[in-house]
């Protein structure tokens, strides 16, 4: 369903569409609830001139029943400050997982959803917000998943409106790996903020070393012998599996990546 | 419209109510039940009443009222859930309470499918999605009432959609399937 479909949808079940069939009352009877809304005052008097007589004794309840409340007022505001730190925290882990499984199966408009605008990101080969559409088709042509395992907020910070900072465990397995046999890999780790429901930076670890020689040297090796003339347009030089994300690279990863498993399974 | 200084305090509060009231009753119909709304309606009214020489001019005032019916609604479901517990345990006494008349409302299926997809947004997503598509409130106002930028209210209704169009494909997807399991056992 297209953005346009659904605000049609959202818009036509709206349970109020006719004002008119509303029946609120007349502004008389309304007035009427309004006890004294002919001496109406703005501000409330405050009685200044009352005799003050405070006995000693009174004085000291006084003072009790002032810590008192003070004290059980300090216990309400921690209790709800902590209270809303929590529910803070369990929505920044709630977001970047929701961020995490649109990447999932590829929808980078869904996924561009929970990212600010100017989130920053490092997710090789994506540097920016403005690459998530291209990383997500290159992802997609190589049939890359990254399965999310767990979302947790790291820091617990006793601020409410800081960002929270979540790290996520994902396994990760593509089209190369699944036709060799190996992987799933277990080690990537997305860390990202989250502030005000929106995510503000990205950052993917992913030690590669295994699934670059579990992986992507048999790739490689197969594709210098059958497509070399496609290996510089498709891996960049100076890091062995760092993909280069152009429309041609990922139609060629796409092309290959079948035909290497469609070769090894055949 | 303007509120003068030469206006006495009950006219300038009739002007408000005879201008807002019809948008203030369909904000709280829209939120919770509609035995309650009239109520909630009233009661905001009667908050703008203590507050009337303190309200922004327009544009912001309707938003303003909104704050408040929040706030009102907010206070009348603590009550209600307070009142949905009591009557639980009137009836295990055997006790019946009144039924709600606006559960009889017959509603189109799609709409009340779309609609139930809209509350089941979390709190802060839900609101901003109502006062946008149903209140019709610019996206600058709603962040203003909401105390954000426009960009994140921009984010979180593409967001909400988003989340929306995946809820309301899986219901259609269910409806289809419900629809085979019963043709496959009725043959």
């Amino acid at each position: 369903m297209t953005n346009d479909q659904i605000d049609r949808l959202v818009r036509g079940a709206n349970p109020v569409l006719d004002l008119d069939a509303l029946e609120p009352l007349d502004a008389t009877v309304l007035l009427e609830e309004i006890p004294g809304r002919e001496t109406m005052q703005t501000h409330e008097r405050v009685q200044v001139d009352a005799p003050v007589r405070p006995g000693l004794p009174v004085r000291h309840l006084g003072w009790a029943a002032t810590v008192g409340l003070v004290l059980v007022g300090l216990l309400v505001v921690v209790a709800v400050r902590d209270a809303r730190v929590a529910a803070l925290s369990n929505a920044a882990a709630e977001t970047a997982t929701a961020f995490l499984e649109a990447r999932q199966v590829w929808d980078a408009e869904a996924a561009l959803g929970y990212l600010s605008e100017e989130a920053s990101m490092s997710i090789a080969p994506a540097q920016s917000v403005e690459d998530i559409p291209m990383e997500l088709a290159m992802l997609k042509a190589v049939g890359w998943v990254y399965e999310v395992n767990s979302c947790s907020v790291v820091a617990e910070y006793a601020i409410v409106d800081a960002s929270r900072h979540v790290l996520c465990s994902v396994t990760h397995h593509n089209n190369l790996s699944r036709a060799l046999g190996v992987g799933p890999y277990t080690t990537a780790r997305f860390t990202m903020d989250v502030e005000d429901g929106l995510i503000t930076s990205v950052f993917l670890s992913s030690p590669m070393a295994t699934y670059a020689e579990e992986s992507l040297r048999p790739f490689r090796e197969w594709l210098f012998n059958t497509h070399p003339e496609d290996v510089e347009t498709m891996i960049q030089p100076l890091a062995s599996w760092a993909l280069v994300l152009t429309e041609e690279s990922i139609d060629l990863w796409r092309q290959h990546s079948a035909e290497f498993a469609t070769e090894l399974n055949g | 419209m303007e509120y003068g200084p030469g206006d006495s305090y009950q006219e300038t509060f009739e002007s408000l109510y005879i201008e807002y009231r019809l948008q203030v009753l369909a904000y709280c119909t829209r939120r919770i039940d509609r035995s309650l709304a009239s109520d909630a309606c009233s009661e905001t009214f009667l908050v703008a009443w203590r507050k009337v020489e303190d309200l922004p001019v327009p544009p912001q005032t309707l938003p303003f009222l909104y704050g408040v019916a929040a706030k009102v609604i907010a206070n009348q479901r603590r009550t209600v859930r307070r009142k949905t517990r009591l009557d639980h345990k009137m009836r295990n006494l055997g006790v019946a309470t009144a039924e709600d008349p606006s559960v009889v409302v017959i509603r189109a299926e799609r709409d009340r499918q779309v609609e139930a997809a809209v509350r089941s947004l979390n709190s802060r997503d839900r609101e901003i999605v109502m006062l946008y598509a149903w209140e019709e409130l610019p996206r600058s106002a709603i962040a203003e009432m909401m105390g954000m930028t426009k960009s994140a209210v921009d984010q979180r209704i593409h967001r909400s959609y988003k989340r929306l169009g995946r809820t309301l494909g899986s219901l259609a997807q269910t409806q289809i399937h419900t629809s085979t399991f019963a043709e496959g056992r009725g043959t």
